[in-house]
């Protein structure tokens, strides 16, 4: 009977399986490069014996193996952990404010977590001193902070509680906030590298214990994301329609945006602030596919963990055995790649 | 049981009373235009029925107090046209008549079949199948409040609030408009209560109207009753000439002859 | 706005972030990689400081005045000194240890928050990383050195007829021998200046001669910072370091000699270096148990058999005298290597 009707701008489930493909894919590369060659027969077999419990002779060496399992593995999911949230967020926070060019850091959670992160590093207990690594922890209280600040200042304001007034607060509490880490940088200057290296994101040090810690707030913020979707299109014909259509915008965009900052102050605690893919993702799926959040959303969650694995591939790769700013591929990448699908998409409207 | 009462409604905006005691009903199944300059408090008197903004007395929907309704059910009850919809760029039709089904889904579920069954219905009785992948910002003034009406369809609330719905198209696409919704009207046995600027249009469509001025009721019943040229010259301006034509008011503002 | 519009927008900032994100590394990379710009203007050795200064002494019959008026050569241009300065402030901790080194302590009214050696340094707040031409200028001084110039200090200080000499991160052994002899000449402690030199160049030369062969059949990891940073053998410190014959196992991260390239941690574990020299203890608390409880690094020979050698940051990263201790250390770290055998 629906011959004929083409059902606009659903999920379609080839996109769904092409960006799971995409994305095992992308972490199957992740898991095989890097500096030494093991052998993809090795990995195999070692991934097998860890799976089925079953010894099986992996042929490699015992360093071999801790390279396999304590570096590549963790670096590649925390890599699709971290990609996953900050695309979604992004496409969350573009959603929640009807504006393309809103970001995972748009309301002071990068502005926070990178004042936490330098508080921790130039005044902070060395590591080591403490059962908790400062840092991350500094990092995660600065970004829920810096939004948190943004969202009583926001809504603190008499004219209203619209999406503007928060996005006013947001660049307020930002500038505040980068001002006040600049200061504080500047006073500290022999932390400078330290910082620089943090802001710039990194997946370097990542090990099983950082997948640990952010799987859980990774899992619920997707989640709550993901499940909103839908709402987040109606969001988009603004707050006196969307309550006419049964929904209550201030109540959705608090609680979209109080989760999708919740994984992205998790995330950046682990990996410092690694910029434009809650921007760039979202923004190029839209181009290609739809402009609904019905589609941008869940691909964002799988492309957006595709993009930063291979993103770091690069960085580990290209320069090895040195290392590359993985902050600086995304853009690196991610700028070309976002203008040629700028050129190639059809159907762009004024 | 009526579609509508406003019982003693008022609205006050930071001290500055906009509608003062305004009381009428509404029946199942009438159209019924809010009329009156501007100022008069047309807008603010509807958007209590949508939560849309805060009242005194008491405004029922179908017997149920329309503070007391909320969120997805309200939203099942009454549907809303503002005067200029926010048509997001890139959005497609379907999506946006979609839309129209918020308040039959569960806050966190997809579309079903059904759902989608009901967004070709709407735009089928709109006959705007074809526009269904279109996108909405693309759309001329009239097809944009065909696709309105589709997704107020596609709601499939009893009672159809139109807030100056037609007040930007011009004088062939508003009458059209407000065929479409008599039609719709009959088809979907739906109560209309409208803002209309176009006091002649307001008394060719509706049943009655209802008259306020300074944010007062100062009539309400037939277009004839209510729209005479004494009350009329008073509360719009002096030059004021009500012509009758096939048995309805046609409300014209002559120019004043200096003699 | 249209969507092409903003979505061009989107662009634009990108490219423009990007480029202030290269920049950034740039100019960050340039005060890390030790000015090369100076080894070319700085004289190499005794020799060479003299020829560029004897014209301007004796054409100034300075013979009444301990040889004074002098004019040195400097990274910020030449920097000429009436007479022997006695008010010397240091904005470089490593400058401080040379001047002490040197016999001008008594000659030395303050130096900065960081020169926490030796114990006598007149220490005061004055920051080494954001030096203030009016917090130096209130001191009164007749000569002030700097490691690096942010703000332009040297030439506000020169403004106001302060001489200020630069004396950057040496990028080789012979490069910091000259800023030390250029110190020396400065302060009028010229004799001493070589004579340390000249000390430092024996003591090196005999602390590696107590090396067996064999050393180039070893490697280690020199580690700056928790996030891998490390320093190759055309850093100055990798230099000192290359001494022993010991492969640095960053050189391969480094073909065009930058110095210092960030490694993953992968190719630190696979290269497995016999030893690991920690000179984040200070600024970062890590120690064998930190390096071992890092994802993966247990496997690796130097921290299953204990070769973690836990440095002292400040003399690592300083070009001053003191050299001679750290060349000691880690000679004695492969004296003393512990081997899987043993």
């Amino acid at each position: 009977m629906n011959a004929g009707r083409p059902a606009a701008s659903r999920l379609h489930w080839w996109w769904i399986g092409g960006a799971t493909v995409f994305l095992l894919i992308s972490i199957v590369v992740g898991v095989m490069v890097g500096v030494f060659a093991l052998s993809p027969g090795d990995i195999i077999r070692s991934v097998l014996s860890r799976l089925s419990w079953v010894e099986l002779s992996t042929g490699l060496s015992e360093r071999e193996e801790a390279i396999l399992w304590q570096i590549r593995m963790p670096r590649v999911i925390l890599g699709v952990l971290v990609g996953s949230m900050l695309s979604s967020a992004g496409a969350a926070y573009q959603g929640v404010f009807r504006n393309p060019l809103a970001d995972p850091y748009l309301l002071g959670a990068g502005a926070g977590a990178g004042l936490g992160a330098t508080l921790a590093i130039a005044y902070g207990p060395v590591a080591g001193s403490w059962i908790i690594d400062p840092l991350p922890l500094a990092a995660f209280v600065g970004a829920i902070g810096g939004v948190a600040l943004a969202y009583v200042l926001g809504y603190s304001v008499r004219s209203g509680r619209t999406s503007v007034t928060l996005i006013l607060a947001g660049v307020a509490i930002a500038a505040f906030l980068t001002a006040l880490q600049t200061f504080v940088q500047q006073r500290e200057s022999d932390t400078l590298r330290e910082v620089y290296g943090w802001i710039l994101g990194s997946l370097n040090t990542a090990g099983w214990s950082e997948v640990r810690l952010v799987l859980p707030y990774v899992v619920v913020s997707l989640s709550v994301v993901v499940a909103s979707r839908r709402l987040l299109d109606v969001l988009s014909v603004g707050d006196v329609e969307a309550s006419a259509l049964g929904i209550q915008p201030v109540r959705i965009r608090m609680t979209v945006i109080a989760f999708a900052t919740l994984g992205t102050a998790a995330v950046v605690a682990v990996s410092g602030l690694i910029g434009f893919v809650g921007i760039i993702v979202p923004h190029a799926i839209r181009l290609v596919t739809s402009v609904s959040y019905r589609v941008i959303v869940p691909l964002s969650v799988l492309f957006g963990g595709a993009f930063l694995v291979l993103a770091d591939i690069i960085a580990r790769t290209v320069l090895s055995p040195a290392e590359i700013p993985i902050g600086v591929v995304t853009a690196l990448v991610g700028a070309p790649f976002f203008a040629l699908v700028l050129r190639t998409s059809k159907g762009v409207v004024s | 049981m009526n579609a509508i009462d406003f019982s003693h409604v008022s609205v006050v905006y930071s001290e500055h009373p906009v509608v003062r005691d305004v009381s009428f009903s509404v029946s199942d199944r009438e159209w019924v235009s809010v009329v009156g300059p501007n100022g008069a408090g047309k807008s603010s008197l509807l958007k209590t029925l949508v939560g849309a903004v805060a009242y005194s007395g008491r405004v029922d929907l179908r017997g149920e107090s329309a503070t007391e309704l909320r969120g997805r059910h309200r939203a099942s009850v009454v549907a809303y046209v503002p005067q200029r919809s926010f048509f997001p760029p890139g959005m497609t039709v379907f999506d946006f008549v979609l839309l129209g089904r918020t308040p039959h889904m569960g806050p966190l579920a997809s579309e079903s079949r059904r759902d989608i069954d009901e967004v070709w219905e709407a735009l089928e009785a709109l006959h705007i199948e074809r526009f269904a992948s279109r996108d909405v910002a693309t759309l001329s003034g009239g097809e944009t409040q065909r696709v309105s009406l589709a997704r107020v369809i596609a709601q499939r609330a009893p009672v159809l609030v139109l807030d100056e719905a037609t007040a930007s198209l011009d004088l062939s696409a508003q009458h059209e408009v407000l065929e479409l919704i008599d039609a719709l009207r009959s088809s979907h046995g739906i109560t209309v209560v409208s803002a209309i600027h176009d006091l002649t249009a307001a008394a060719q469509f509706c049943d009655r109207v209802a008259l306020l001025s300074g944010g007062e009721l100062i009539g309400f019943g037939s277009p004839a009753e209510v729209l005479t040229e004494a009350v009329l010259r008073e509360i719009l301006e002096p030059s004021i000439r009500v012509i009758e034509v096939d048995g309805n008011p046609v409300i014209v503002s002559l120019r004043t002859q200096e003699s | 706005m249209s969507k092409r519009t903003i979505s061009i927008i989107v662009a634009v900032g990108v490219v423009l972030a990007l480029g202030f994100v290269l920049i950034l590394r740039s100019t960050s990379s340039e005060t890390e990689s030790a000015a090369p710009g100076s080894s070319t203007t700085a004289p190499d050795t005794t020799s060479a400081v003299a020829p560029t200064t004897t014209e301007q002494t004796t054409t100034t019959t300075a013979q009444t005045n301990d040889g004074f008026p002098v004019t040195i050569d400097t990274p910020s241009g030449p920097v000429t000194i009436d007479k022997k300065p006695v008010r010397i402030v240091s904005i470089s901790p490593t400058s401080t240890e040379v001047l002490f080194a040197t016999g001008a302590a008594n000659q030395v009214v303050a130096v900065d928050d960081q020169s926490n050696y030796p114990s006598e340094a007149p220490t005061t707040d004055l920051s080494a990383f954001t030096p203030n031409v009016e917090a130096i200028a209130a001191l009164d001084p007749d000569l002030v050195f700097l490691s690096f110039d942010p703000g332009d200090v040297i030439a506000g200080l020169e403004a106001i007829g302060i001489p200020a000499i630069l004396h950057p991160p040496a990028s080789t052994i012979d490069d910091a021998y000259s800023q030390w002899e250029q110190t020396g000449f400065a302060t009028g402690n010229l004799a001493a200046a070589v004579a340390l030199v000249s000390s430092t160049t024996d003591s090196l030369r005999a602390t590696v001669a107590g090396l067996p062969d064999g050393t180039d059949a070893l490697s280690y990891y020199y580690e700056l910072d928790p996030t891998f940073f490390s320093a190759t053998s055309s850093s100055f410190i990798g230099s000192l370091f290359a001494r022993t014959g010991v492969a640095n196992i960053a050189d391969d991260a480094d073909p065009d000699g930058f110095g210092f390239p960030q490694l993953t941690a992968e190719y630190i574990i696979g290269s497995d270096p016999t030893l690991i020299y920690l000179a984040d203890t200070k600024c970062c608390g890590q120690d064998l148990d930190t390096v071992a409880a890092r994802p993966g690094w247990n496997v690796m020979s130097a921290v299953e058999l204990g070769n973690v050698i836990e440095l002292d940051d400040d003399i690592a990263s300083r070009w001053g005298p003191r050299i001679t201790e750290l060349l000691e250390i880690v000679v004695a770290s492969i004296l003393d290597l512990e081997t899987a055998d043993a």
